[in-house]
């Protein structure tokens, strides 16, 4: 035991770290791509996440430019990837959007973020 | 007030295990052996009882007040407005919440547990019901893994994380118990108690070490995370106090165990001395659990961009250009190695002299290596991109390049720009550059400057997001330069990574999607075409969308310029190959890397196909239009084959922050 302690010791000095620590689920990707210009009006906003969410406090929406909710205030996670936000829209005139999205991942942090998005006339 | 819940209740669980472990591991054989031996010993356990009662209490308001604090996090409403329902949310529908109901399920048992042990009579089954309350203390203390990041990661995560909370459970716990003990046991019991902690110690130790070193791997992931975040440094700080306490131990178990079997008086101050350092101990082991407490809220380093706080870093740079600087720095790693592994058997036995000689070479060899590893630094040297390598940011920089920077560098940066003779340095070959560097040392030379040349610094006169812009531009403008010698009709094994941008494109009838696909990618034949001369090419690869369907390849069509395709063109838009439309950033950015000549640009051809592999590279490239459709393509199915047989690798860094 004294011979093997030396060493564990020396490697103690190396490294030690507790993980019990969390992430944000940051926004990865988006379609409608953040930033886009589209020719034909999308039929829902998929919003994929780095982290897994929870469903509860998870949501989004998408507002015209003179800041009216236009989406059909369904958004979910969806059941097979947990990563994956969607809200479906109806057919949208063309201007410019923004989404507007708030993300609690499982290990219970939340983060909220928006982008806008163009469809072209 | 989520950080003060969570450093009691972490608490409270590594207290309720601990002490558990200890007093069915360590103190009770000794104390029945003692009993039998000597006498009848004065009855701790009401004590033992009462402690594990206040410490169950403590632990069940600390999980109250910390399901209440993330109520209010998760619904983003202040304390005053969380109402029965938003609870009845988390607890039901959010891991978190379910756990936490497991978790109170467990505190109730342990807490009938306790009160049977109390009023329980005989010895047989007050150890069965320890027993019992041991485990159940060891899941409470365990199930606090999934509370943290590791309930989002992998299992591999969530099992280290296990392991880590049990070691700091079996060392951290007993540690009351042990000062309680020593401050009442005569000696004969007191060497054979520390003996049995050492073990459990000296095993939680190795175990807090390995874990630890797991954990950081996912959570933190290299060394400028370490020390360039808030998530790092205060892990750093936890190091700190970890070695402290394992030095406390070391004391301890090395020289105070061996004085406590010597004479009465010596052993009367040893043992003084060993409660005074496992007190000490504890002290610091509370700390590190308040730093946990704060872990929980921060973001992971890995997640995060690291800020460098130092003016110098080190690299492998200077070694790879030069073949002598590294056999010195191999010579000075062997002699850092030989003078540590001398220190370490200097010091345990005991020959100072050894241990000195070995210390004094391994700080001689570290100097050394650090004097020829030191390159400059900055505060963004590490820095991560906050856009994603994509061509609109790509297309941003080059037209801030066109106004700024060409007139010193040259349109190719290759610094052959107007003003560039009459400079006293050479402006720098950006395309070597580019991708030589990492992308936050060239983001604070174009926004800081370089002192004693005559590069300026941009900012604020350009925004940061703007430098990023540039820089992911002045990446994209090396790897074309690169590309004009590595890109060829054939797959290369695995040289030069040339990264294809990213972009969002719409085709007929199909919502907008982008290359690079969250589920993962499929190789991709990106075909720029100009009509009319590229019809009969395209006509052949509508033929064969099935046959690119099944070897899972996609094809994307975009025209050279912004014109709508002709409907001659359009046919068979299903299975694997569709005709897109893309914004203008798009084609700029791709026909960058169909340059064929490294000096000179040239006008972007008639047609230019590109292949890209699973990862997100370029790995082949065909340039114009091809007198036979049918040879083309088959040579695009032989390289497609080679690229779906090839290892899969890390995707390609995309420079976004995560």
């Amino acid at each position: 035991m004294k011979r093997r302690l030396p060493i564990l010791v020396t490697l103690a000095s190396a490294t030690v770290f507790v993980s019990v620590a969390r992430a944000h689920a940051f926004l990865d990707h988006a379609i409608p791509a953040a930033g886009s210009a589209l020719h034909q009006s999308p039929t829902e906003v998929r919003l994929w996440f780095s982290e897994r969410l929870d469903p509860p406090f998870s949501k989004a929406e998408v507002q015209d430019q003179s800041s009216n909710r236009v989406d059909n205030g369904n958004s979910q996670v969806d059941s097979d990837d947990r990563k994956l936000l969607r809200i479906s829209l109806p057919p949208l005139a063309p201007g410019r959007y923004r989404v507007t999205w708030r993300a609690v991942s499982v290990d219970t942090h939340a983060s909220t973020g928006e982008f806008t998005f163009d469809i072209a006339p | 007030m989520i950080v003060a819940a969570r450093t009691v209740h972490f608490a409270s669980a590594v207290l309720l295990f601990g002490e558990l472990l200890f007093a069915l591991a360590i103190a009770t054989p000794i104390w029945r052996e003692a009993a039998r031996t000597v006498g009848p010993r004065p009855r701790l356990l009401p004590l033992a009882l009462k402690f594990g009662a206040c410490t169950l209490a403590a632990s069940v308001i600390s999980a109250i007040a910390w399901l209440l604090g993330e109520a209010c996090v998760m619904s983003g409403k202040p304390i005053a407005q969380i109402g029965g329902d938003t609870v009845g949310l988390v607890l039901s529908r959010t891991v978190f919440g379910r756990l936490w109901v497991w978790r109170l399920g467990l505190a109730i048992v342990l807490a009938a547990l306790l009160l049977a042990i109390g009023r329980s009579t005989r010895g047989r089954r007050r150890l069965r019901l320890a027993v019992g309350a041991l485990l159940v203390a060891a899941a409470y203390l365990a199930t606090l893994a999934w509370t943290g990041h590791a309930g989002a990661g992998p299992p591999a995560q969530v099992v280290s994380d296990v392991a880590h909370l049990i070691a700091a459970g079996a060392w951290l716990g007993a540690l009351p118990g042990l000062v309680v003990l020593l401050g009442s046991a005569l000696p004969v019991d007191t060497v054979q108690v520390t003996r049995r902690f050492s073990t459990v110690g000296v095993l939680s130790v190795g175990t807090l070490v390995v874990s630890g070193v797991g954990n950081a791997w996912y959570l933190v992931g290299d060394l400028p995370a370490l020390i360039g975040t808030a998530y790092g440094r205060l892990l750093l700080a936890k190091l700190a106090l970890f070695a402290a306490m394992v030095a406390l131990a070391a004391v301890n178990r090395f020289s105070l165990t061996a004085r406590l079997q010597a004479r009465h008086a010596s052993s009367l101050s040893a043992s003084r001395s060993l409660r005074r350092n496992a007190t000490l101990e504890f002290a610091a082991g509370m700390m590190v659990l308040a730093i946990v407490g704060l872990l929980g809220i921060t973001v992971p380093g890995a997640h995060q961009s690291p800020v460098w706080p130092f003016s110098y870093t080190l690299s492998w740079q200077p070694v790879q250009q030069s073949f002598r600087l590294g056999t010195i720095v191999v010579v000075a790693g062997i002699v850092a190695c030989v003078g540590a592994s001398t220190t370490v058997r200097g010091v345990f036995r005991s020959r100072w002299r050894l241990a000195m000689a070995g210390f004094a070479a391994m700080m001689a060899a570290a100097a050394i290596c650090t004097w020829l590893l030191a390159v400059p630094a900055y505060p963004t040297t590490y820095a991560t991109a906050p856009v994603s390598y994509a061509a609109d940011s790509i297309v941003r920089g080059a037209s801030l390049y066109a106004r700024s920077c060409s007139v010193c560098h040259g349109p190719l940066g290759r610094g052959d720009g107007p003003t560039a003779a009459s400079l006293p340095i050479v402006p720098a070959d950006l395309a070597a550059h580019g991708s030589s560097h990492r992308p936050g040392e060239l983001f604070w030379w174009v926004a800081h400057g370089i002192p004693g040349t005559p590069m300026p610094g941009f900012s604020p006169h350009f925004s940061d997001a703007e430098i990023w812009d540039l820089v992911q531009f002045l990446r994209a403008q090396s790897d074309a330069a690169a590309a004009t010698t590595t890109l060829s009709n054939h797959v290369q094994p695995w040289r030069v990574a040339i990264v294809a941008p990213d972009f969002a494109f719409e085709g007929a009838g199909r919502e907008q999607e982008s290359l690079r696909q969250p589920q993962g990618n499929p190789v991709t034949l990106l075909v720029l075409y100009t009509l009319p001369q590229s019809l009969p090419y395209l006509r052949a690869l509508a033929v064969e969308t099935g046959t690119f369907g099944e070897i899972g390849a996609r094809v994307i069509a975009i025209p050279m310029s912004e014109t709508e395709a002709s409907n001659n063109a359009k046919r068979g838009g299903d299975g694997g190959l569709i005709f897109a439309t893309v914004p203008m950033d798009a084609i700029t950015a791709y026909a960058m890397f169909a340059r064929q000549e490294v000096e000179a640009d040239s006008a972007p051809p008639v047609q230019v196909d590109y292949l890209i592999d699973r990862q997100g590279y370029i790995r082949a490239r065909w340039i114009g239009v091809p007198d036979s459709p049918a040879n083309r393509i088959a040579e695009i199915f032989d390289q497609t084959e080679l690229l779906r047989r090839e290892r899969q690798r890390a995707p390609a860094p995309m420079g976004h922050l995560h």
